[in-house]
């Protein structure tokens, strides 16, 4: 075997787990810290592979390799090591986790697997942002459009269901449950009734949803309340145009207590709800290039910020992406750049071919 | 009379309501001095006023009578279920199987004519076998010796006392199985004929209900006869007999007579009854699980579990409030059924208290018996919690607020989805149309607009898709478009779409997605007018 034959390098992991093979003598960069039992490609060279364990620790956070998380236990015993070099490591490690300011280092490409770690967007750039807890699933997380329009909210609006589409089909533990919309017919008539062909098209199953329709937002908010206190939901989305602190604070304590999230679209102007999780600001982008048709709106795009996320530091203003989701593997993708540089005139083009 | 305004009318002063009719302005009611007096019903006021100057009158109001009538039948189902107006002047309630809460018939209809007294009304009231004997007791077994004449009797002969009546009381009872006794004083008026078969059967010297008994049927058609001397008139004269008898049957019980009740009676019904007036809102919850917890007891033992429920609280002066509450499936849970009335409860006013509560589960679905300990943790964790989810939203925000979406057979955007209440519980039972898979069907935007908005719209060619378009008084630039899909309107459907739509996917400057659609086409232009533009939903 050719792990074998490097054995000066490499120890053989010991353990149940099924690291075949961890690095020793010199630091891989942290593969990713939330996959489970996955294999990464080899780094480089080909001569060292590097394997993550079922361990989980924050992501290196200043480019700096994490030492321990790809670490088995095995590896740290003294026998493998000098009783110096452990101490050393293990000082490295706390001083690692300490470290919050850092910047965040981007993390390899994650695979179809790491879909079971958490509620995740399934763009990696995005999910780094997030944490290894990925989105929280007993908080409160508010999608709000970046301008005001019917277009921008409609923008958040799908941006939502399209988390909702990632959770359905993530969490082992949503499946055959329901997810609860709510919002006053005010807004419903403005932007439009749930569309079930739409929706199913958007990977969501119609019949899933339970839709309340309230006279008024104070009955949206005792709903979406009742909603997250029956614990039995998949999801609780709320479209509302703002949501005081207090109402916030209850439903925030509500999604936690009964391990629900909920999902608040509040409007552009909307002064920021107290007591959640993450927040979103969308605005609608430009769609992909459409792969058989120039002039036809190609895969769905959005210019996506995360403008607070609990537990971290503020995203820097340049987090704003643009993803494209798509229809076939229901998870966004950073969208290519080069795909903007079509954007300027698709009519022109059809009228040079027509 | 004085059913709206009690004290307004002086008790001691004749009064009179009036009404304008064909030839004049007459009397349509007196009080008791106006008709010591003389002052008779359908006399003209001009004579009545003539007799006796110092007679006060207003008009009558038949329509807030009728009004506080039905007020006052909604008021009586605290004694029993099935109740309504009878005429213009009375009141049925049927009391099967209810007289034993209050102790006895005789106790009941004390209470029943001592809450009307107490109510400033002047009741009589009459208990039979049959809707038709208790009809004919109230109204004509009160006739004192003075109404002579006027009750039908022959000439000179004097009425006496119902045998059945005493004159310390306000009503009649009828022991079961003794309403040919009951019936046989009373006059024929009391069959509720029409008015010319009364002088009819007068004219053959039938004035009693007793007459009636023993003549042979075919006697009574026979004697008829004499009076008709066409053909016509013989038909009609046997109507009039058919009538006559049929009458008779139902006030005897002989035939069953329909009745048709103000609400549609309960399946299955509970009650309290208190002597003091209940008014705390503590006291009225604690009634309601109590009543509650029985109406479940009841069900269990019937297999049964409540779709609908109604809990009504008879408040002391003579209203209801009532509150309903429906569930998506079979219920008897009862800390469920609480939770649904609770939140009506907050809304219901105690008024004077509230003295009778009566829980009533008016729809019922079978529901075997269950294991609470071992099934509670077989079960599915969610599908109970839902469906109480459910019931709690749908009753407080109202079954159409609540509803799950529910794919119809059409080509037509709007008609290919319809909202079912959720508290139908349809989702669970009918059989769905199929959803074509999301795959192969075209792309539809995940919110529709209830009715497509008319936007304008410039085209660089007139088929092609729209560069400009105006909606909601912004314009919009078109960068991308897809299409054109067409939509053909439903022959088959005589209503509705009557034109074919070509439906784009737009994509404006700002990324922003939208689904329009031309409705006619322009070679058709002549015809059916020039096409016009709608947006129809929404991509993000």
């Amino acid at each position: 075997m050719q792990l074998l034959e490097q054995k000066q390098n490499i120890n053989v992991c010991k353990h149940e787990c099924k690291c075949e093979s961890v690095p020793v003598d010199q630091a891989a960069p942290s593969p990713h810290p939330s996959a489970e039992l996955k294999r990464v490609s080899p780094s480089n060279a080909g001569s060292r592979l590097s394997a993550s364990c079922k361990l989980r620790s924050p992501p290196s956070r200043n480019g700096e390799p994490l030492l321990a998380v790809p670490v088995s236990r095995a590896a740290l015993t003294p026998e493998a090591l000098g009783r110096r070099a452990l101490l050393t490591r293990l000082r490295e490690r706390i001083r690692a986790i300490e470290r919050h300011d850092a910047p965040l280092a981007p993390l390899p490409p994650a695979g179809p697997a790491s879909d079971a770690d958490g509620w995740t967007l399934g763009a990696p750039e995005i999910d780094a942002l997030l944490g290894a807890t990925a989105l929280d699933p007993a908080g409160v997380h508010e999608v709000k459009p970046a301008a005001k329009g019917a277009g921008g909210r409609a923008a958040a609006l799908i941006f939502a269901l399209r988390l909702a589409v990632r959770r359905m089909r993530q969490m082992p533990a949503a499946r055959g449950r329901r997810l609860l919309w709510c919002w006053p017919s005010s807004l419903a008539r403005e932007l439009g009734r749930l569309y079930g062909p739409g929706l199913a098209s958007l990977g969501l199953d119609p019949e899933a949803l339970l839709i309340v329709e309230t006279a008024k937002a104070a009955d949206t908010l005792w709903a979406l309340e009742e909603g997250l206190n029956s614990g039995s939901l998949a999801l609780v989305l709320g479209v509302l145009d703002e949501v005081a602190l207090t109402p916030a604070r209850r439903l925030s304590l509500a999604a936690e207590a009964h391990l629900v999230p909920c999902l608040l679209l509040t409007g552009a102007h909307a002064p920021a709800t107290a007591a959640t999780a993450t927040r979103w600001l969308l605005a609608p982008a430009r769609s992909g290039a459409h792969l058989f048709e120039a002039p036809a709106p190609g895969a769905p795009r959005l210019a996506v910020t995360l403008e607070r996320c609990r537990g971290r530091r503020a995203a820097p203003p340049e987090a704003s992406l643009t993803l494209e989701w798509s229809d076939e593997t229901h998870r966004f993708r950073v969208a290519p750049l080069l795909a903007h540089r079509a954007d300027g005139a698709p009519h022109a083009g059809c009228r040079a071919g027509g | 009379m004085g059913r709206h305004t009690p004290g307004a009318v002086p008790e001691d002063e004749p009064f009179a309501l009036v009404a304008t009719a064909s030839h004049g302005i007459r009397v349509t009611a007196v009080n008791r001095r106006a008709a010591a007096e003389g002052v008779r019903v359908a006399a003209a006021l001009a004579d009545a006023r003539a007799a006796l100057p110092a007679l006060l009158s207003r008009p009558a109001e038949p329509h807030r009578d009728r009004t506080a009538l039905i007020r006052l039948a909604r008021w009586c189902g605290r004694y029993g279920p099935a109740r309504n107006s009878d005429g213009t002047d009375g009141l049925w309630i049927d009391v099967t199987g209810v007289a034993h809460l209050y102790g006895g018939e005789d106790k009941l209809i004390a209470d029943l004519c001592r809450r009307l007294a107490s109510l400033a009304l002047t009741a009589r009231a009459g208990l039979a076998d049959t809707l038709g004997a208790a009809h004919a007791l109230a109204r004509f077994g009160f006739l004192e010796p003075r109404d002579e004449g006027a009750g039908g009797c022959p000439p000179g002969q004097v009425v006496e006392r119902h045998p059945y009546s005493r004159s310390d009381r306000a009503w009649i009872i009828a022991p079961a199985g003794e309403t040919r006794a009951a019936l046989a004083r009373l006059p024929v008026e009391a069959l509720r004929l029409a008015p010319e078969t009364v002088v009819l059967l007068k004219r053959l010297g039938l004035f009693r209900i007793g007459q009636l008994y023993g003549l042979p049927r075919a006697a009574l058609e026979r004697r008829f006869r004499p009076q008709a001397a066409s053909r016509s008139r013989a038909r009609e004269s046997a109507d009039l007999a058919a009538a006559v008898l049929g009458r008779l049957d139902e006030a005897l019980g002989v035939r069953f007579a329909p009745r048709r009740p103000l609400r549609e009676p309960p399946i299955l019904s509970v009650r309290r009854r208190w002597a003091e007036p209940l008014i705390s809102s503590q006291a009225l919850e604690a009634a309601t699980a109590a009543l509650a917890a029985e109406l479940c007891r009841s069900l269990a033992d019937a297999a049964l579990g409540a779709r609908r429920i109604r809990l009504s609280l008879y408040r002391a002066d003579g209203t209801v409030a009532e509150a309903q509450a429906g569930t998506s499936s079979p219920c008897r849970i009862p800390a469920h059924l609480l939770r649904l009335l609770k939140e009506k409860l907050a809304l219901i006013d105690a008024g004077f208290g509230i003295d009778v509560a009566v829980l009533e589960a008016l729809s019922v679905e079978r529901l075997g018996p269950r294991q609470a300990a071992l099934g509670a943790h077989l079960e599915a964790a969610d599908g109970n919690e839902t469906t109480a989810l459910i019931d709690r939203l749908a009753n407080r925000l109202g079954p159409a607020r609540v509803y799950d979406l529910s794919p119809r057979e059409s080509h037509t955007p709007e008609r290919a989805e319809i909202r079912l209440p959720a508290l139908w519980g349809a989702r669970a039972h009918t059989p769905q149309a199929r959803r074509p898979s999301s795959r192969r069907s075209p792309r539809r935007p995940p919110f529709l607009l209830e009715r497509p908005e008319p936007i304008a719209v410039v085209a660089e060619v007139p088929e092609g898709p729209p560069q400009h378009f105006t909606w909601r008084r912004l314009p919009h630039r078109v960068v991308r478009a897809e299409g054109p899909e067409r939509i053909a309107p439903e022959w088959w459907r005589a209503l509705g779409q009557s034109r074919p739509r070509d439906y784009y996917r737009l994509e404006d400057e700002g990324g922003a997605g939208y689904w329009v659609f031309r409705e006619g086409l322009y070679q058709n232009a002549a015809e059916d007018g020039p096409p016009r533009w709608f947006l129809h939903g929404l991509f993000g």
